[in-house]
């Protein structure tokens, strides 16, 4: 499954649903917001975009690994401290393919996928986009 | 003709985030740009001081970026979507 949605995840389904016979280990990477002084994040996606290039991300996983369930959904909204921003479910028969996948997955979805984030502080004083330009 | 624009993170609080733009038939991304950056917080956002398009800046035309179609040349047809942000900050 991939998605971009503003709800959140239920981590426990996804990952009983990567039970697949086949799987020997699951992988899972949870993003969450780190309280680097600031009250949350707004994450703004270019959702028609974004869901096309974590399709050929995960195309490109399934190629060169032996995994054999891939899931990824990445929020968007106003998010508080430690709120959940990403999750990624690899399922492999082997625990090599499965981390493989999902530091290949993580790592390409933060260079290539159309997604920003804005820090909020506590002040109200507004908030910063993350990153080159954005600020 | 009229295009639709999305401009995402920083782009979108300076040049709205999603709206129709009315140009002139034939018009091309240059002469767009020249439509959307009239203020000059807007110039300055997109071009640096030697008036090129900033290297963080991505445009995309369809979905697809303007430097694998004709550069600030492309030209626009009526319908078009055309998406302006900067470096991708997700995960």
């Amino acid at each position: 499954m991939i998605a971009i949605t503003e709800e959140d995840f239920n981590i426990d389904k996804i990952l009983k649903d990567a039970k697949h016979p086949d799987n020997g280990a699951i992988v899972t990477f949870l993003g969450i917001v780190r309280d680097d002084g600031i009250v949350g994040m707004e994450i703004e996606a270019y959702t028609d975009l974004a869901l096309q290039e974590l399709d050929k991300i995960e195309e490109e996983a399934l190629e060169r690994f032996d995994i054999r369930s891939l899931d990824v959904i990445h929020r968007t909204g106003t998010l508080s401290v430690s709120d959940n921003i990403l999750l990624i479910v690899c399922g492999a028969p082997h625990r090599k393919d499965a981390f493989a996948a999902c530091e290949y997955m993580i790592d390409e979805l933060k260079k290539r996928v159309p997604v920003w984030k804005k820090e909020l502080y506590k002040d109200g004083a507004g908030g910063k986009w993350v990153g080159e330009g954005t600020e | 003709m009229i295009i639709k624009i999305k401009a995402f993170a920083r782009f979108g609080e300076f040049l709205g985030k999603e709206f129709d733009l009315e140009l002139d038939s034939r018009s091309d991304i240059d002469g767009m740009l020249s439509v959307l950056c009239a203020s000059r917080d807007a110039y300055d956002l997109i071009f640096d001081e030697s008036g090129r398009i900033r290297e963080y800046v991505n445009i995309l035309k369809r979905g697809r970026h303007i430097q694998s179609l004709d550069g600030i040349r492309t030209v626009l047809e009526d319908g078009d979507e055309i998406a302006i942000f900067p470096p991708v900050a997700g995960g």
